[in-house]
């Protein structure tokens, strides 16, 4: 009876020895993939952070002002050329309606299409 | 039970005796073992409890600021992590290597300076390089050097460049503001919020600017522009929400990049929106008249004799291009007559006229957000002369933004607002401001402004940005040169507002001795410079602005022809 007793106790010990850990070790392994996380977390916004700035930098009006002038053949908009929506209709310059298959007098398809 | 006791009693004294040392000893080891697991519990759990609930805060060399941002979120100053490459001279096994290694990558490094540096066995460390970028740093550490590593710092960028410079301010080596909206975010603990904030969550909040960087560029570049065309020392602007205070733009040419702080500290380089105080001339005429209106002395149907000049305590004040004769209240205002707007403000009194001006903020330090704001400067005794040059701009210096601010109360209905560099509400800012004229004033300042846009000094600008509306006063000063004025140095200006049927912005354009060129006739006058200037910055800011074009030529026309004879 004794004995019964004394190899299921240490079978339970043993299992729970297992048990205790693997749990440990999974744990341990949690923790790794957490800092990882973490790390990879941190460094990933201080890319975004980079990037934010390198978009900023590039985006500087200045320098899309000077580039619009160099490569665009676009001029400034005149007030006169706003004209509002119910007005659509009436106040548009009579000129035949664009045909899509022709974009040779549209600047900006022209550089699009020159890109590709 | 009772066999037990029986056995305990038979047990002879000896017996007895170890059976109770082995107690004792099974006791005592019980009592070790407990003390070791209440140990156990006391330190994983409650204690690990206690420590969690401590913040954390790390200190850095520098301190992580928050970003700054514009209206509509565009990034002005950020931090960012960068590498500085460093050596260790003692672990370096090959020097000629190492430098051979580092050129390659580093072609900016000069070959003996490095060798002689690495070749210094007495020290430990030396700086290689500061601040390298993340694929360069990649490199580095792929060839492998013994004794290089990489130092991470927190560098201040100011990606926008000059752009808004004179608002965002810049900092110090140690990522301190030390001057404008920097400074602002230090003094107000910004630093400190910033540090607590976790980087894994949100970084601390931007700071959120009322500047607008679309508009700031716009103005920026005309004034640039404006600057070199008439060979003007200098040149700022300053366009301001009239019903939130906000400062949606300021510029002040020559300017500073922020990303070197030591182009700052350049004497031309100052604010002339909030450092410098200006006699700002006959742009103040705005404020005599609303004084005027305000206090009933005279009225838009009102006249004053302007045929000859005004003698005043041994000063003889006359009009530019005078026309010699009785002019109407509109009249002397789009004629910028001076003996007319300098007998308003006699009508009103030397006392009525400081009271007023008091009420104005003239006599007081504007405060802003920027550290950098100068008080002021006053006559020492207000005396009638004192009260006929005060009424076109003459005998006090101020800072312009002052005036801005007083020209947004007169068009936005008499509420005088405090100017704010930070994004805010209308109801916050109307609960900030005071009154200052009635609306009915401000309806006729309104009118008045509109009428010398559309046939007075400041014509060149409603042609220049047809269809905005816009309305204003020109100013042209005669700088003080050693206590006198000095015809030929002036301090030329233009404040307005547009859309004038419903006004929403102020603006002030300010140029410093701008020059006669060809092309304006031989005139450097406040109409041939600073207008043209103001009217190109309003056609190229009102549509960023939202304002729609309107040409209605017949209501402005009507406008226009009501009020003059």
């Amino acid at each position: 009876m004794l004995k019964i007793i004394n190899s299921i106790l240490i079978m339970t010990l043993l299992v729970g020895a297992f048990v205790v850990y693997s749990l440990e070790y999974s744990i341990k392994q949690g923790e790794r993939d957490i800092a990882l996380a973490k790390k990879q977390t941190l460094q990933a916004r201080e890319t975004i952070g980079l990037l934010e700035a390198e978009w900023s930098l590039l985006s500087r009006p200045s320098r899309v002002q000077r580039l619009a002038i160099d490569y665009l053949k676009l001029k400034p908009m005149a007030a006169r050329q706003v004209v509002s929506v119910n007005k659509l209709a009436t106040d548009l310059p009579e000129r035949p309606a664009p045909d899509p298959s022709q974009t040779s007098n549209d600047p900006i398809a022209q550089m699009l299409e020159g890109l590709n | 039970m009772k066999d037990t006791i029986k056995n305990n009693k038979n047990w002879s004294s000896g017996r007895l005796k170890g059976q109770n040392r082995l107690r004792l000893v099974v006791f005592g080891f019980a009592l070790c073992f407990a003390i070791i697991s209440g140990r156990l519990v006391q330190l994983s759990i409650v204690r690990g409890l206690l420590v969690e609930k401590k913040p954390e805060v790390t200190h850095e060399a520098r301190l992580p600021r928050p970003n700054i941002v514009d209206r509509n979120g565009m990034l002005l100053a950020s931090d960012i992590k960068v590498y500085s490459l460093f050596a260790n001279p003692r672990k370096i096994i090959d020097v000629d290597e190492a430098v051979e290694l580092l050129t390659a990558v580093l072609p900016n490094l000069d070959n003996k300076k490095l060798f002689k540096q690495l070749s210094d066995r007495k020290r430990a460390f030396v700086w290689i390089k500061r601040e390298i970028s993340p694929t360069k740093r990649a490199e580095v550490y792929d060839q492998g050097i013994p004794g290089v590593g990489f130092r991470r710092e927190t560098l201040r960028v100011y990606p926008k460049g000059k752009l808004a410079a004179h608002i965002l301010g810049y900092v110090d080596v140690d990522s301190r503001g030390i001057a404008g909206m920097e400074k602002f975010l230090d003094d107000q603990g910004a630093l400190y919020t910033a540090s607590l904030a976790d980087p894994l969550k949100q970084a601390a909040l931007p700071a959120n600017l009322a500047v607008d960087g679309r508009v700031q560029h716009a103005m920026a570049d005309e004034i640039s522009k404006a600057v070199e065309k008439f060979k003007a020392l200098a040149g700022a602007g300053v366009l301001m929400d009239i019903y939130t205070g906000e400062i949606i733009s300021m510029v002040s040419v020559p300017d500073y990049d922020p990303n070197e702080p030591r182009s700052a500290q350049r004497k031309e380089a100052i604010n002339r929106i909030t450092t410098g105080v200006y006699e700002l001339g006959s742009v103040i005429k705005a404020v005599t008249f609303a004084m005027a209106f305000e206090t009933g002395v005279t009225s838009m149907q009102g006249s004053y004799d302007a045929s000859q000049a005004l003698r005043v305590g041994g000063a003889k004040i006359s009009d530019y291009k005078g026309k010699k004769r009785v002019l109407s209240v509109p009249e002397i205002f789009i004629f910028s007559s001076n003996i007319g707007t300098a007998k308003m403000a006699l009508d009103v009194g030397i006392e009525g006229h400081q009271a007023f001006l008091r009420k104005a903020g003239f006599f007081n330090k504007l405060f802003t957000e920027l550290p950098e704001s100068s008080a002021p400067i006053l006559p020492k005794k207000w005396t009638k002369l004192t009260t006929v040059t005060a009424a076109f701009g003459h005998g006090f210096a101020i800072q312009p933004l002052q005036g801005l601010a007083v020209t947004a109360a007169l068009l936005n209905g008499g509420n005088l607002m405090q100017p704010t560099f930070l994004k805010r509400g209308r109801p916050e800012a109307e609960g900030l401001a005071t009154r200052l004229v009635s609306k009915q004033t401000s309806e006729n300042l309104i009118t008045l402004f509109r009428m010398n846009a559309v046939k007075g000094t400041a014509r060149k600008a409603d042609k220049l940005a047809a269809g905005y509306r816009i309305g204003g006063k020109t100013g042209t000063a005669e700088k003080v040169v050693k206590g006198r004025y000095i015809e030929d140095k002036r301090l030329n200006s233009f404040v307005g507002g547009f859309p004038m049927d419903n006004p929403k912005y102020a603006i002030l354009i300010m140029l410093d001795e701008p020059q006669p060129i060809e092309g304006t006739y031989g005139y450097a006058t406040s109409g041939w410079n600073t207008v043209p200037t103001a009217g190109k910055i309003i056609a190229r800011i009102a549509p960023l602005l939202g304002i729609a074009p309107k040409f209605d030529d017949e209501k402005q026309a009507a406008i226009a022809g009501k009020k003059v004879r």
